[in-house]
């Protein structure tokens, strides 16, 4: 009796632990997904997890042992500082407030965000992989174009010139693959980029952005400062 | 030399401690992951590609070490402070000039938080970037979006406890935005927040107890669900 | 694999060293070194000191919740033999505290938590209480002792009393201040001539330089039409009415002129004016200067308030003299004829402004002339300029300075506001008060005492509550008509440029008092303000006499003396021999001047007195500087008895 199957048996010992596989002869053998490369997370990843570690540390007390954390005078509920600010990571949102009304700016605004944060995994157009213009770029347009424009009207209209800028330049970067003739590398990258992506990105440059301007340009009464100008 | 190590590591004492011999087979080295409680979350083998430093910068990573630092010194300099006024100001001027080393576990805390917070943030960026949300692992996502708010969150009460003008303000304004909020919704979660209707000694003993107890614990559990589901998802 | 292994070999090595440098940084720490210093410094010296044990050293005061670390550095502040030492060691001179009662910081400022010189020096940016510099120390002893007069600090006793002079709680809260007694404006236009005003409004210091008034830094346009304004002022407080001048006075043969000045003049001195009022600068201080009063008010006026002061200002402290007719006219035409001011600038022509009274109104609010003065209409503008109860514990950061360029410390910011009140805004309002440094820095000194530091109860001394002595019936009459307690005290009331005149019937005999009304001179012939003769009658001086005898006098300080030969010889050796007393007072023309003369002793003071006065001169008269010889009981009375025979 004829075998009806070949054994195969992989030999690199070192990477992968024996596996037998029986293939019969009457499937077709076809390879779905590669054996990635593993290694022993002893030592290979423990060991790059304590390097991190270190290093993080070294510089941290480096950092502790030459810049003190500030501290100012004894709070006093009688003086407020101008401008009083928040801690950095929220000086995005006050600048928002020094824009909209505080139930836009202060509330609106930023549980919008968590929320769309939140809500990525569960919505079609984060999980496509494909390039913004790849399918309907027509319709496509249409839409953009619209949303942008309204997007950009709103931030015209309240004057947030902060936002309306990376606005711009980001649908600018958006629209050159679109309509470019030309191909290089640069635009094809751009090209292959999904609306996903695209979104974040501007999130991010807006945030960062505000975050910027809330730090290090305002001073007194929340007015333009440039950071040399600042007496304290 | 090599003689007393061998013998200490045949000894009874240590191979109650580790129960597997010195991780110099595969077999061993897999046993030094299961075996031990603080690797086990690990995988014994993982993908070369996933350990790659510039794949995942160790963002994650570093966000956890920087929580273990964060934990030591906090917990250090718990011993040296009391949410009162005028007291917890004094014990800042007591850290910087009476305390061995006082200043410096200070600076320590203070810049690992301000760190953590921008750290996690990349960590979010890489994991969209990456498209690391995708299914199966969206509800992972979710949840470390609301590590990233628990982090700032863990920052902002901190933030109070120096209980200087910076300290003062800063919370102010910060509950000046959530007051904002309509139906008088904002007013009463900054009541509640601050136990009273301005910044005070009420509001400093709050946010102590949610700085010191109740985020970190939350933040401790959902961090091990994170780990864990990263595991599950086939992950590190 | 193996490139791993030397990163982490790398990596391990720089973690543990980094771990282990960073303790050091606390063990280089400023305050080793000098305790270091110290050690080394005292074993060079021939006395024996304890040498320090190197750590934190630290004062903690229970009852001000202070700890402070200053002496941690400076270690020799108990040891005397380091007088001369360099600081941080010198040793602390002595005061009236002990340092390790009250520590450092409530005295000194500057940052006691701290453990480095620049920290705890708090000339860093975030502490507000920089150490307080040397010339402004007595502010501290303000934040507790809050009495008017703290003898052992003469600079914040010359500031507070300053603060009552210039009247500061007319425009400021001040705590525990006062406002003072001004003139009131009601009348001006009947009283004063316009050029007179004009002049004075722009500059009262030009008047006579010891004027109280401030120079607001008017322009001659305010100055004006502020003049016109309170010229229009004619009628008086409860509807007073001049009367006309008595005729002599407007026609009258120069030879009568020349009979009415010199009746005039024997008056005025009589009546020693002087002993209130200074004259071109001499004398007394209690009351305005009349050197050029004749070209300030109008005669009219001035005859009727000599006549009835109250009448006119109803609380001035100025006594009603009991002149005849003849002499008040003498006196108001000596006084015209004397007291001119020859230099008088006329200012030049100026046409009233339509609108003078409203815009004058308006500059009378703005410049709060209500403070000080009374004036009918105008309601008083509570507190215009700042609050200054807690003035001492105002941050710098709630600071401006200005353009100022001064260094950026509270004490300067106080001292060159009060010497220069525009310096740091053209806008301000505060008028120049001319103050000398001096002044200026004693007035920082009483305000920078007012802080907001919580101080307990118990270590505040406060100043006495003010007495409410209001003597009632013909005798409580006499005593305002002729304003005693302009000059008197009685019961903690009234001023002390005269006796206090609590125990005057213990004190002095009754015979003496009866006599000193009618003829008074002074004790201390060399003091300027002496006691006037006020013209009284008869039944006036009984009626006070009478209720003196009730009232002031103690019983606790009557006591009979046995006079003898004996005690007499005895006192008088003791007098003269053993306590020197001639050396201040003087008898039968012998002896110093510092004390007063005791020729005639026996017919004025009570001898119980004088005995319980010997032994302790202080607790009758607190600021006496008799010393307090401690007399046993014998030998006080044995003087008290030698000084019975001298009638």
């Amino acid at each position: 009796m004829d075998k009806d199957f070949k054994v195969e048996i992989t030999s690199d010992v070192k990477k992968v632990t024996k596996r037998i596989a029986f293939i019969k002869d009457r499937d077709a053998a076809r390879v779905k997904k590669v054996d990635e490369d593993m290694v022993m997370t002893f030592p290979n990843l423990v060991i790059r997890e304590i390097i991190a570690f270190q290093v993080m540390v070294i510089v941290l007390v480096l950092i502790s042992l030459f810049v003190d954390a500030p501290l100012e005078w004894i709070a006093n509920p009688e003086h407020t500082p101008n401008p009083a600010k928040a801690p950095w990571y929220f000086l995005g949102l006050q600048e928002l407030l020094h824009y909209f009304p505080p139930v836009v700016g202060g509330v609106l605004l930023p549980s919008l965000a968590v929320i769309a944060l939140i809500v990525i995994p569960y919505f079609k157009i984060n999980l496509k992989k494909d390039g913004l213009w790849k399918e309907l770029p027509r319709q496509t347009l249409t839409g953009f174009l619209i949303f942008v424009g309204t997007v950009s009207l709103v931030l015209l209209l309240f004057r947030v010139y902060a936002m309306l800028v990376p606005t711009i330049i980001v649908s600018t970067f958006m629209l050159i693959p679109y309509f470019s003739k030309r191909n290089n590398i640069f635009i094809e990258w751009l090209g292959s980029r999904p609306l996903s992506w695209w979104i974040m990105t501007w999130f991010v440059i807006i945030a960062v952005v505000l975050t910027t301007i809330g730090t290090l340009f305002r001073g007194p009464e929340w007015s333009w400062t440039w950071p040399w100008q600042r007496i304290y | 030399m090599k003689k007393i190590f061998d013998r200490l590591v045949r000894s009874q004492v240590w191979r109650s401690i580790f129960r597997h011999g010195l991780p110099e087979s595969n077999r061993t080295r897999a046993e030094a992951i299961f075996f031990n409680f603080f690797f086990h979350l690990h995988p014994t083998k993982v993908r070369k590609r996933s350990i790659k430093f510039t794949y995942t910068w160790g963002l994650g990573g570093i966000s956890f070490g920087l929580f273990i630092v964060l934990v030591i010194t906090g917990a250090l300099l718990m011993l040296y402070y009391r949410p009162s006024v005028p007291q917890a100001y004094g014990d800042m001027k007591d850290l910087q000039f009476v305390v061995s080393s006082g200043q410096f576990l200070r600076n320590m805390h203070r810049w690992a938080a301000h760190a953590m917070v921008a750290i996690v943030f990349l960590h979010m960026l890489r994991v969209f970037y990456t498209g690391s949300y995708r299914p199966p692992k969206e509800f992972n996502w979710v949840i470390g979006v609301i590590l990233f708010v628990t982090t700032i969150l863990l920052s902002y009460t901190g933030y109070l406890l120096p209980w200087d003008q910076l300290s003062f303000w800063g919370i102010s304004v910060g509950t000046n935005m959530i007051r904002a909020m309509p139906f008088g919704i904002g007013e009463m979660i900054s009541f509640l927040l601050l136990g009273g209707n301005i910044v005070g000694e009420n509001a400093l003993v709050r946010f102590y107890v949610l700085h010191c107890f109740i985020i970190p614990v939350a933040a401790i559990l959902l961090m091990a669900i994170h780990f864990w589901r990263i595991r599950k998802d086939g992950g590190v | 694999m193996n490139k791993l292994r030397i990163y982490f070999a790398i990596s391990s090595v720089v973690f543990l060293f980094v771990l282990a440098i960073s303790p050091l940084k606390d063990f280089f720490s400023e305050w080793r070194g000098y305790q270091l210093a110290y050690n080394e410094i005292i074993k060079e010296l021939p006395q024996r000191i304890q040498p320090v044990d190197i750590g934190i050293k630290q004062l903690w005061v229970r009852k001000l919740d202070v700890v402070d670390r200053c002496t941690t550095c400076h270690l020799g502040l108990k040891e005397k033999a380091l007088v001369n030492a360099k600081e941080p060691f010198r040793s602390h001179p002595h005061i009236y505290h002990d340092f390790e009662e009250f520590g450092c910081t409530i005295c000194h400022n500057g940052q006691g938590s701290a453990t480095s010189y620049k920290e705890s020096k708090g000339k860093v940016k975030y502490w507000d209480k920089p150490i307080f510099p040397r010339e402004y120390m007595e502010a501290s002893c303000g934040k507790c002792h809050k009495e008017q007069v703290v003898i052992q600090a003469p600079i914040l006793s010359l500031g507070r009393k300053l603060i009552n002079e210039y009247n500061c709680a007319g425009c400021h809260k001040l705590e525990g201040r006062q406002r003072q007694w001004v003139p009131s404006l009601n009348g001006i236009g009947s009283k004063v001539n316009r050029s007179w005003l004009v002049n004075w409004l722009k500059n009262p210091k030009a008047y006579f330089a010891t004027a109280k008034m401030p120079n607001f830094q008017l322009s001659d346009d305010e100055a004006n039409t502020i003049a016109d304004f309170l010229m229009t002022f004619k009628s008086f407080s409860n509807n007073a009415i001049l009367e006309p001048l008595p005729s002599l006075l407007i026609q009258s043969s120069e030879s009568q002129t020349a009979t009415l000045v010199e009746i005039g003049s024997t008056r005025l001195r009589e009546s020693r004016c002087i002993s209130c009022h200074p004259f071109n600068g001499k004398g007394g201080y209690v009351a305005t200067d009349l050197g050029k009063v004749a070209s300030k008010v109008n005669l009219r006026w001035l005859y009727n308030y000599i006549k009835n002061p109250k009448h006119f200002q109803p609380n001035v402290e100025m006594p009603r003299y009991r002149f005849n007719n003849n002499d008040l006219t003498g006196v108001v035409a000596y006084m015209n004829s004397e007291y001119v001011d020859f230099d008088m600038a006329e200012p030049p022509s100026h046409t009233p402004d339509p609108l003078y009274y409203e815009k004058g109104l308006v500059l009378v609010k703005k410049y709060n002339c209500r403070g000080c003065h009374e004036i009918e209409n105008i309601k008083n503008s509570e507190e215009l300029g700042p609050d200054l109860s807690f003035i001492g514990s105002k941050k710098l950061y709630e600071i401006d300075f200005g353009l100022s360029g001064i260094s950026q410390s509270l004490s300067s910011y106080i001292f060159t506001k009060l010497k220069s009140p525009r310096t740091f805004s053209s806008k301000m309002k505060m008028p120049n008060y001319e103050l000398s440094d001096e002044q200026a820095q004693a007035i920082a000194v009483a305000l920078l005492g007012n802080t907001s530091e919580q101080i307990p109860e118990e270590l505040k001394i406060k100043p006495k509550p003010a007495s409410t002595f209001t003597p009632q019936g013909k005798f409580g009459k006499l005593v305002n008509d002729l304003a005693c307690f302009g000059c008197h005290t009685m019961f903690g009331r009234g001023r002390l440029v005269a006796t206090d005149l609590t125990l005057e019937a213990s004190m002095a005999k009754q015979e003496w008092i009866d006599h000193y009304f009618k003829v008074p001179y002074s004790l201390r012939p060399i003091l300027t303000e002496r006691m006037p003769n006020l013209f009284l009658s008869d039944d006036e001086i009984k009626t006070l006499v009478d209720y003196m005898e009730k009232v002031f006098i103690a019983d606790s300080l009557t006591n009979d003396i046995l006079i003898n030969e004996a005690t007499v010889a005895k006192g008088k050796l003791l007098y003269s021999e053993k306590y020197g007393c001639g050396s201040c007072h003087q008898i039968n023309g012998k002896g110093g001047f510092v004390g007063p003369t005791l020729d005639k002793v026996a017919s004025r003071l009570q001898p119980g007195w004088i005995l319980h006065w010997l032994k302790n001169p202080q607790a009758y008269k607190p600021e006496s500087i008799e010393p307090n010889n401690n007399f046993t009981d014998h030998e006080a009375e044995a003087i008290t008895a030698y000084l019975m025979t001298l009638h």
